[in-house]
């Protein structure tokens, strides 16, 4: 907030007050601030709609609206935007209410001057970001409680395939088949294999929360990164068609091998999990503007719009995958969007219903210094 | 080993596939008839259509959910004297509670043994 001028939307509908305050905030020394003013709520709504404000002047008295509706309505439109309230001498009830209700300070007309408007509009943004945090917080709470409920569901899944796998092999050595034997271990194995996935996604998940992933950033090939895990996704899911389109022979950029992998290997399994059984999955890759970017295309039933925006997000996954289906916490696509900006990169995606989805990352590409070895850290 | 005389059919509700075939696979051996439906309309319309000794039923299920299949089978005369027994993930003893306080014959958590598996679906049907 330092240096950076603070935005100030004035909404109040009397001009003498309005050209007051321009005055006093026009004296104001120290952080600069940029006015914006409007005479009625409607008018105010539409710069708030448009965004940038860093806190709102509000007079609750307003030629289309009165009294607590007009803060009501401010908030419903910029909840983040901290709100100090206009009052005159004669309503200080009114206003102490207006403060229950979300506004972070009151003013009083005529006793303003320089310095309190100033300190009360630095207060009020800094009170809001730290309200906010709290928010946060209790959000991240809530999901790791949920966090920890869903693991244990999901753990309990192939430890069950495990336990009685395991045990009817004990039980009933003689009585099965060969065949039948080799089956039960093999599904205990890719059981022990789900389990291991959990424990590294979370693992992963933990590490990044507490900042403790670092990157090994080397000059990487990620031509041959890409056909070796599509190489080896194909022998895993021998039912999907795999496909590497590249724009050309070599593309190389400075990043984590292992982790770009991971993002690719994510990305690949979630459209071979939403796609049928026959379908193909299309994978391409260029350079375009210093950016390398990464597609990964399945022909899948898609994301309804409403959730295009979500999945990324790791409460989402989580309820919405509890809801549908088990197999996975969720967290695959949450892991991609932090290892992606980790790189300094982002991530989104396109889908239309009943076609399919593109996940798209796109990672700068750094410029590589001559000479540098080349090595794909993909294994 | 428990002697059963005529095989006695046991309809397995339960929607994850290698958990079926486990407990289908165990009943089998024990030398019962098994059923298996993946979800709660397909076991609810296979308990109607056959002569069932006992249902064992994931509490968990997609769609038509365990507890709902448990207090529909209860409420309906036809259905309610066939013991129903019940496995889920969860350990809560109030869980528990509530689904013997549902008419659940017995309540297993997961995982689960092939022993346990079997005794309990023994005592029941002795």
């Amino acid at each position: 907030m330092s240096n950076k001028a603070v935005k100030v939307l004035l909404i109040e509908d009397n001009p003498a007050d309005t050209r007051l305050i321009r005055e006093i905030l026009a004296e104001a020394k120290g952080s600069p601030f940029k006015l914006e003013c409007a005479d009625r709520l409607a008018t105010g709504l539409t710069c708030l709609a448009r965004g940038r404000i860093d806190v709102v002047l509000l007079d609750l008295g307003l030629p289309d609206s009165q009294e607590l509706s007009t803060l009501v309505k401010v908030q419903a439109e910029a909840s983040t935007v901290p709100v100090v309230v206009l009052t005159g001498l004669d309503d200080e009830e009114l206003t102490i209410r207006a403060v229950q209700l979300g506004a972070q300070d009151y003013l009083v007309k005529g006793q303003v001057d320089s310095n309190l408007l100033r300190r009360s509009i630095n207060y009020a943004i800094e009170r809001k970001h730290l309200e906010r945090r709290v928010v946060e917080y209790e959000e991240l709470n809530k999901l790791k409680s949920n966090l920890l409920s869903t693991v244990s569901h999901e753990l309990r899944t192939p430890l069950t395939t495990i336990k009685g796998y395991s045990t009817m092999l004990l039980d009933y050595d003689t009585r099965l088949k060969h065949d039948e034997k080799q089956e039960y271990l093999s599904a205990i194995d890719r059981a022990t294999d789900r389990m291991v996935e959990l424990v590294d996604h979370l693992l992963d998940m933990s590490r990044l929360d507490a900042g403790l992933l670092k990157l090994d950033k080397v000059p990487t090939d990620i031509t041959a990164l890409l056909q070796t895990t599509i190489a080896e996704a194909s022998l895993r899911t021998p039912g999907h068609k795999i496909v590497l389109n590249l724009s050309k022979a070599v593309l190389r950029l400075n990043g984590d091998g292992r982790r770009i992998r991971q993002v690719v290997d994510n990305l690949i399994e979630n459209a071979i999990k939403y796609s049928q059984v026959g379908s193909t999955v299309t994978i391409e890759a260029r350079s375009q503007d210093s950016e390398l970017v990464i597609s990964v295309a399945d022909q899948g039933k898609g994301i309804p719009w409403e959730n295009l925006g979500k999945v990324f997000d790791r409460m989402f996954n989580l309820e919405h995958r509890l809801a549908q289906e088990p197999g996975g916490l969720g967290l695959g696509l949450a892991l991609c969007k932090a290892l992606v900006e980790a790189h300094g990169g982002r991530i989104w995606v396109e889908s239309k219903l009943g076609k399919g989805s593109v996940f798209r990352f796109a990672l700068p590409q750094e410029a590589i210094t001559e000479g540098e070895a080349y090595g794909e850290k993909g294994q | 080993m428990v002697k059963k005389g005529s095989r006695a059919t046991v309809l397995i509700i339960e929607d994850e596939v290698n958990i079926r075939t486990f407990a289908s696979r165990v009943l089998e051996l024990e030398d019962y008839h098994v059923l298996q439906a993946s979800d709660g309309d397909e076991g609810l319309r296979l308990v109607r259509g056959n002569q069932v000794a006992l249902v064992l039923l994931d509490l968990r299920l997609p769609g038509r959910d365990g507890w709902v299949v448990l207090s529909q089978m209860k409420s309906d005369p036809e259905l309610s004297s066939i013991p129903v027994v019940v496995f889920t993930a969860s350990a809560a003893a109030q869980q528990r509670s509530q689904a013997l306080a549902g008419g659940a014959a017995d309540y297993l958590v997961k995982p689960l043994s092939a022993t346990s598996l079997r005794k309990s679906i023994a005592r029941i049907l002795r």
